[in-house]
């Protein structure tokens, strides 16, 4: 201890010391000189003596001073500062390196921000990597929308009995979806849209939340059906309501039902939702009351009674805590627990011994890690977010590639000093490590303003995908740090290793100032053409996302989707009795209609565009199916005018109509793709059908409508039938209307005027349906706008390298072209050459870049609509655009070689 | 300077220190004189190399063996003076038992061929 405080102490007064060593050192040279001096030997010949005896001088002070200072941290100083002093004489190069560098930097920074944000980061709970997702694997495999699919749902029965069976230290808790309640606060007749969640009494201490305030929900909240009307808030939804302790206790109103506010959930806890805060929990108990349905199945169940006792309705999303060492008894009790359900189910189903038998085969119990929680964008941005991952990393090792080309010839430009330094005694790793340092300076200058460009990149970026709560937090900067060192490492060693392997004694004797040159350009050029590849590659990709995204925009949906909007409600969830709503329907069509700048209105189940899908068995009279086949259609309830509202062409027979709405009548509208599968040729038009298998045929077949992407506008027609939207249907629902003028203003209008007539209903949702079709779209057009960018961004990169290396070529060459000049040639020709050297480089690389491209488009087909990655006119168009790019890159450098001046060039050698 | 290559014997790694803390014991010295003491105690056999003898008095100083400070030499210049630290002499004693013990050990070792030491 006390040597490190002499030390510093003598580090802190190290110029000093730095004197003294001097003189002291200069008094052993007299001291020796006066003592060989007294031997005999002349006044200069012991003053010679004695030098000699001491050695180096310089080397002996930095000996001796190591042991006042840090040494690696001196000299890292000074390397910083050394190369700072480098880059600020060549300031071309360093704002070449450092933006090239930010580029790739930033870009990386961007997706990885978008990635961590949806994909990797995992849920801020106590040790998230314990918690795990039960799904249910079958002959298909498992469920493709990572955990919140029907195959990761489960009845409540069914939880229970996973409960009882579980291991010691193990907690199991299950849930419902994320779904949108209607809450009013303190008796207010405006209702606000609140996200929440049924949870079971086990879900906070699974997640080891605390109550900031009250108390969260226990088993007593999970005795009888409906009889628990308590709940907890989030804490942000706390603060929004003014942060008052006395809420404990205070009455609210969810989907209608009073209920109570017992807790506060900690600061901070957002639920197990990866994109969205959930803000309120009631007991799964009450999932009755609440009229909660949503994410179910039923199958030999009754969806209109409680879900709690039934073993037919799966709804409830299952995760365990399961600590290291209990996964394995964990894993043997849920799956004994698993079998022992299935077996129960069967028993109480009556379920066919032979179905039974195939389901105890093919289906078993899976558990997933769940420490990243749930999302619905995952599954829609996971392959997009890989794929631009993937690409930006190319981008960064093209620019990576750039730079080392930048810093060889830097390199080779500095042979002469490198080689003094060596000669002076300087020691290769010394130089080399100089070297690397200045290579770190480069990637940090580049990194710094990439995380700043790659920072305003990833806003823009969340706000096209539609994501919100995406920032840059201190794993996104780590993740920067370490890709920006990566960085240096990549190109800046070898160029150091290179430039540091010069013989010095040649360098002293050569006068010339290029030493290896020609040699080296050999070497530079293989780069470039591997970046013109890469570059090939990269464009192609761009204009196909561009094509297929212009395709599916351009699309005809079938239907008329400009000046059109749909707002959506659930009555019942906003507080009205089931007898007011068909009134209250009348009603609310009664104003949009007389609304001006409506031109027609009509009350549907599915908003359009919206991915709403219910899918439903039905029977045909005339059409027998296979044996395993099970007829499946869309079944989209209708209310009366709605064909002409959205625009779908009837193309034979008569639509629905309010005659058929007020009584109830058996009649459906089917769609072509129906038609056409189960009629064949024939006319479907007083043919009849049944809802459900077999039965007598009820529904006759009034009419035919043209096709239309009623679901998503990526997605083909499906088979659909419509059928009339009951009077009585409590909703929720949805009134598209037909708009004349701007669709926003309208739908603004629409909202204030029914606000006023309906103060206490809840518009869940409005929105323009071209609005709607946009966001369809989401996905491809984020990737084709990425990919758009990073096709220029690696074009101009590629560019930049070319230039770098015909420039480069061009100026070692001077005198030749001087000489060449001087006996006669031409400058055209000169220009040719050049030129026509650039392009042999970058041809060689846009011709392996056309097999490569035609090889990895391959892989992308499932991704593009309507286009054809092997279409030849595509890369010749390609083609003809990075030849024209590469001709540009090296018109300035052959421009120069023509303007060499004979005289000055030949003068300089 | 001239001096008969074959009579001088290089200096084992670790020794120097041992050296210098013992020159010291005689009194404060400055670097030259203690090269000049090594060299003629040990009849010339031993040349401390000037290269490792300043770096060594300032790690000796470092570690708080030897002190230094700035004196008038013999000959009225002025000159950094070492002189031997309490903790210094202690691990004099230190590394001379051990050195001893070495010394011993080599000679033990290295007697039976030689024959005719005793």
């Amino acid at each position: 201890m006390t040597s490190f405080f002499r030390k510093l102490s003598w580090w802190m007064q190290r110029r000093r010391k730095d004197d003294e060593l001097r003189e002291e050192l200069q008094f052993h040279l007299e001291e020796e000189a006066d003592a060989l001096h007294a031997e005999g030997l002349s006044q200069d010949h012991a003053r010679w003596a004695a030098r000699r005896d001491l050695g180096n001088p310089i080397l002996l002070r930095e000996e001796t001073r190591t042991l006042w200072t840090w040494t690696l941290l001196e000299q890292a100083a000074q390397d910083v500062r050394y190369a700072l002093r480098g880059l600020r004489r060549s300031p071309g190069f360093a704002v070449v390196a450092v933006v090239t560098l930010a580029l790739g930097i930033g870009a990386n920074t961007a997706i990885f921000t978008l990635l961590d944000g949806v994909m990797l980061k995992p849920l801020d709970v106590t040790t998230p990597h314990e918690l795990q997702l039960l799904q249910i694997i079958d002959e298909e495999g498992p469920d493709p929308q990572l955990g919140i699919g029907p195959k990761a749902r489960f009845s409540h029965l069914a939880f229970q009995r996973f409960v009882d069976a579980l291991p010691p230290e193990t907690t199991l808790a299950a849930m419902s979806r994320m779904t949108l309640f209607h809450v009013r606060f303190g008796g207010a007749t405006r209702v606000r849209a609140t996200q929440g969640q049924l949870v079971s009494a086990e879900y906070f201490s699974l997640l080891r939340v605390r109550a900031s305030h009250g108390r969260l929900l226990d088993q007593a909240d999970n005795r009888q059906i409906d009889a628990h009307p308590v709940a907890v808030i989030s804490h942000t939804l706390w603060r929004e309501l003014g942060s008052s302790g006395s809420i404990i206790g205070q009455p609210i109103s969810v989907n209608g039902v009073p209920i109570t506010i017992v807790g506060v959930a900690e600061a901070g806890f957002r639920g197990v939702w990866a994109d969205k805060g959930t803000e309120l929990w009631l007991p799964v108990s009450m999932q009755h009351a609440l009229g909660y349905r949503q994410n179910y199945s039923v199958s030999r169940g009754q969806y209109n009674a409680p879900w709690l006792t039934q073993n037919g309705v799966t709804w409830l999303t299952l995760v365990a805590r399961v600590p290291d060492e209990q996964r394995r008894a964990f894993a043997a009790a849920t799956d004994a627990a698993y079998r022992a359900d299935l077996l129960a189910q069967a028993e109480a189903l009556n379920i066919p011994p032979e179905r039974l038998a195939l389901a105890l085969k093919t289906r078993r119990l899976l558990r997933t890690p769940f420490e990243h929680g749930l999302s619905t964008l995952r599954q829609q941005f996971a392959s997009p977010l890989y794929l631009l991952m993937s690409l930006v990393a190319l981008v960064l090792v093209v620019a990576c590639v750039n730079v080392a080309n930048l810093l060889l010839a830097r390199g080779m430009a500095r042979t002469r000093e490198i080689g003094v330094r060596l000669s002076l005694g300087a020691s290769r790793l010394r130089l080399a490590r100089q070297m690397m340092v200045e290579s770190l300076v480069l990637a940090f200058a580049g990194g710094a303003v990439g995380v700043a460009f790659g920072v305003w990149l990833s806003h823009s970026l969340a706000s096209l995908a539609g994501v919100d709560s995406i920032l840059v937090d201190t794993r996104v900067l780590a993740f920067s740090v370490a890709v920006t060192a990566a960085t240096a490492m990549l190109f800046g060693v070898a160029p150091a290793l290179r430039a540091t392997r010069v013989d010095p004694s040649r360098v002293i004797a050569s006068s010339s100032k290029g030493v290896t040159a020609s040699f080296d350009v050999a070497r530079m050029r293989p780069l470039v053409s591997a970046q013109m590849a890469v570059t090939f590659v990269m464009v192609t990709g761009a204009v196909l996302f561009g094509r297929s995204l212009g395709n599916l925009a351009n699309i005809d949906p079938g239907f008329d989707r400009d000046q059109l909007v749909a707002l959506s409600f659930n009555p019942v969830a906003s507080g009205y009795a089931r007898e007011e709503v068909p009134a209250l329907q009348r009603r609310l069509l009664e104003r949009v209609r007389t609304q001006p700048g409506i031109a027609a209105a009509a009350v549907s189940f599915c908003p359009l565009a919206a991915g709403c899908r219910n899918s439903q068995t039905v029977s045909l009279e005339d059409y027998q199916p296979a044996p395993d086949e099970r007829v499946q259609v869309q079944v989209t309830d209708v209310g009366a005018d709605y064909f002409t509202t959205v625009g779908m062409d009837l193309l034979e027979g008569r639509a629905i109509d309010a005659r058929d709405i007020a009584s109830a009548a058996a009649v459906v509208v089917i769609n072509e793709s129906t038609a056409r599968r189960y009629f064949g040729g024939r006319s479907p038009v007083g043919r009849r059908l049944a809802r459900g298998s077999g039965g007598p045929f009820r529904f006759e077949i009034v009419g035919l409508v043209r096709d239309a992407r009623t679901n998503d506008l990526a997605e083909e027609p499906v088979p659909t039938v419509f059928v009339p939207l009951v009077a009585e249907a409590p909703g929720p629902w949805v009134i598209h209307a037909r708009v004349i003028g701007d669709p926003q203003v309208a739908m603004r209008d629409l909202r204030e005027s029914i606000n006023r007539s309906e103060p206490g209903l809840l518009i869940e949702r409005s929105m323009t349906i071209e609005g709607q079709l946009q966001q369809n779209l989401t996905e491809q057009r984020l990737v084709a706008y990425l990919a758009t960018a990073v096709g220029a961004l690696t074009l101009l990169l590629a560019c930049i390298g070319l230039y770098g290396v015909v420039s480069y070529g061009v100026a070692r060459r001077t005198s030749e072209i001087g000489v060449r000049l001087t006996f006669g040639a031409k400058r055209s020709d000169i220009v040719r050459q050049v030129i026509a050297e650039g392009g042999l480089t970058a041809g060689v690389g846009l011709a392996a870049g056309a097999l490569l491209a035609l090889w990895a488009t391959r892989f992308v087909g499932a991704m593009l609509y309507d286009v054809s990655p092997t279409e030849p006119t595509l890369y010749l168009l390609v083609a003809a655009g990075l030849v024209a790019s590469v001709v540009l890159a090296c018109l300035v450098p052959a421009g120069r070689a023509a303007c060499v001046d004979p005289v000055q060039a030949l003068r300089a050698e | 300077m001239k001096r008969p290559a074959q009579s001088r014997v290089e200096l084992l790694q670790g020794t120097l220190d041992l050296l210098i803390l013992r020159t010291l014991l005689f009194g404060p010295s400055h670097g030259h004189a203690i090269a000049k003491h090594i060299q003629r105690t040990s009849e010339e056999l031993l040349k401390v190399e000037t290269g490792s003898l300043y770096p060594a008095l300032h790690r000796l100083e470092a570690a708080g063996w030897v002190a230094a400070s700035w004196e008038k030499s013999d000959k009225g210049k002025r000159a950094r003076y070492y002189r031997i630290t309490a903790l210094g002499r202690r691990h004099l004693v230190n590394e001379e038992s051990k050195w001893n013990a070495f010394a011993r050990a080599m000679r033990l070792v290295l007697k039976p061929i030689d024959g005719e030491a005793g």
